[in-house]
């Protein structure tokens, strides 16, 4: 068990230093997601200043789709693909040989992703919300008003939930590579219904309240959904622990499909690349 | 000179024609693709149009303007533009950092046609996006014939030219976000920039800060690529507006082609083994 934690201790490290060794494409990438994310902060602002229907103000919408950008790029989307593609080389073959669990490799990466991340948009964040103050003060109401400790456990709960989420289903999707040799249209297909569903390109309680409900089944809503809404203050106490429970249960559901398929494909692995 | 042009122009389309047909053995084989390529395609259009739907009923029923039929029309125009440019120009511009790396544009200048030219008739037309180019156009003739614009001869032919063009800036764009591999390969980005930008044609103008909508309309013409062609339609911009963004339109295009022409002379040779 010892030997496990090094281990896991060891690739964490490695993996963080080559994520912040690639700090400048981030910033690339960032600069370029901020260009995109200009055009949906201006629809959503002057949707939101034209209606009151739904009680997102302007600086409400705005943030919220501040806060689900920040989301997306905390969670590691990579991971499917070099998981499939160590499979379908036969790369696999030198990891499985190691003394720990080969799939603590790439949790330890999605962690060490999600952590480098995080250290570097941190900054950025808190500087917005430091010299903006209507965000600045939209949370510090939110906090006033639902109680600033329970509101910040309530979001890191979400947000923790909504990172291992995606961390299975990432990896479940890295493993149709043992039953198939592309999985890159599984991987559009998963895309495409994660944009459509999860609340990334749209606040997802606009929807009717039957269709949130049905979302709450499945696990899109609680990669993006449920940490922007909680962010938001837009979940009250009594809901939030029915989400985190459904959630937990979606998460262990989905886990134990992981487990299954890992089980199977290594079984039947044979190390023969393509 | 006239003989070579006209000769350039027969192997052109000649080459064309065999890649065309290349490209559809090529996609019928993999069939299964086929299908995932439809569906996704059609979950990001079910998104586009459940963003754009909620952020009209957010406001009210109508956003700075324009109805909700008319964000609907504007969504799928702007669907018809995305989905001819994947079709017959995504290939060979995405290509080509690729090209540029690992020598293989050795080949593509040897062909007796301009490189854009070569490029196109060698690389992959996406003949799996077909079916959702006809979903948007459909979707696009439902609405503006729901709309009922001011019909005239010469009003659809300005709504034709100027939908061209917006696949004409489209196109540009790309070269201007791929084009920069010519001169560094750490220029990887291009197409994840590509991408985010794209993205803000879709709104309507009048979201827009008015700086901003300025920028879009006659600096960075992006709106050209659906909401000027749908705005002129729907009398939401005035003559003078559309065409001043057409001008300007015009010479992004020709400055996106002087760029690749600039930047092809960078062009070494050199393969990286990428």
């Amino acid at each position: 068990m010892r030997a496990v934690f090094k281990a896991a201790g060891l690739i964490l490290s490695q993996q963080l230093s080559v994520q912040l060794g690639y700090r400048m494409a981030f910033v690339q990438v960032a600069l370029f997601e901020a260009i995109g994310l200009v055009g949906t902060l201006f629809y959503w602002r002057a949707a939101a200043t034209s209606g009151s229907g739904s009680g997102y103000s302007a600086a409400g919408i705005v943030i919220y789709f501040i806060v689900a950008s920040s989301h997306q790029i905390l969670q590691e989307s990579g991971i499917s693909r070099s998981l499939s593609m160590d499979i379908r080389t036969g790369k696999l073959a030198a990891s499985l040989v190691r003394p720990f669990p080969f799939l603590l490799q790439p949790v330890c990466q999605g962690i060490a992703y999600s952590l480098s991340r995080l250290l570097m948009i941190g900054p950025v964040l808190v500087a917005i919300f430091v010299f903006v103050p209507a965000l600045r003060d939209f949370f510090v109401d939110v906090a006033r008003e639902q109680g600033g400790v329970i509101w910040l456990s309530g979001y890191l709960a979400a947000l923790s939930l909504g990172l291992v989420c995606n961390l299975v289903v990432r990896l479940s999707l890295g493993l149709l590579a043992f039953d198939m040799t592309q999985t890159w249209g599984p991987e559009l297909l998963f895309m495409s219904i994660f944009f459509a569903l999860s609340g990334v390109v749209y606040p997802v309680d606009l929807l009717p309240v039957p269709a949130v409900q049905a979302l709450s089944w499945t696990p899109f809503f609680y990669m993006q959904g449920l940490p922007n809404l909680v962010a938001l203050g837009r979940v009250s106490d009594g809901a939030l622990t029915a989400y985190l429970a459904r959630g937990c249960l979606v998460t262990v559901i989905a886990t134990f499909i992981l487990v299954f398929m890992w089980r199977r494909g290594v079984r039947k692995f044979e190390a023969i690349g393509i | 000179m006239k003989q070579q042009t006209a000769s350039s122009q027969r192997s052109f389309f000649r080459i064309y024609r065999q890649a065309l047909s290349n490209s559809a053995g090529v996609m019928l084989a993999y069939r299964s693709n086929l299908i995932f390529f439809f569906l996704f395609e059609s979950f990001f259009l079910t998104s586009s149009f459940l963003g754009a739907g909620l952020g009209v009923s957010l406001a009210g029923g109508s956003i700075n303007g324009w109805s909700r039929d008319q964000v609907f029309a504007l969504t799928a125009l702007n669907g018809v533009s995305h989905q001819f440019f994947v079709c017959f120009f995504i290939a060979p511009l995405f290509n080509l950092p690729e090209y540029v790396w690992n020598g293989r544009m050795d080949y593509i200048l040897q062909k007796p046609l301009h490189p854009l030219l070569a490029l196109m008739a060698t690389s992959e037309i996406m003949i799996s996006n077909v079916p959702n180019f006809a979903i948007n156009l459909a979707l696009a003739v439902y609405f503006i014939l729901k709309i009922a614009p001011p019909s005239g001869a010469s009003v659809w032919l300005a709504f034709g030219l100027l939908g061209s063009l917006g696949i004409a800036v489209r196109f540009a764009l790309a070269i201007f976000c791929m084009a920069p591999a010519f001169f560094a390969e750490r220029l990887v980005e291009g197409e994840d920039g590509f991408w985010s930008i794209v993205g803000t044609g879709r709104f309507p103008t009048s979201v827009f800060p008015r700086a901003v909508e300025r920028i879009m309309l006659y600096v960075i013409p992006l709106s050209l690529m659906a909401a000027v062609p749908a705005g002129f339609l729907f009398n939401r911009l005035d003559w003078q507006q559309v065409a001043m963004a057409g001008t300007s339109g015009c010479f992004f295009v020709v400055g996106s082609l002087l760029f690749f022409n600039w930047a092809v002379r960078s062009y070494k040779s050199v393969n990286s083994g990428l």
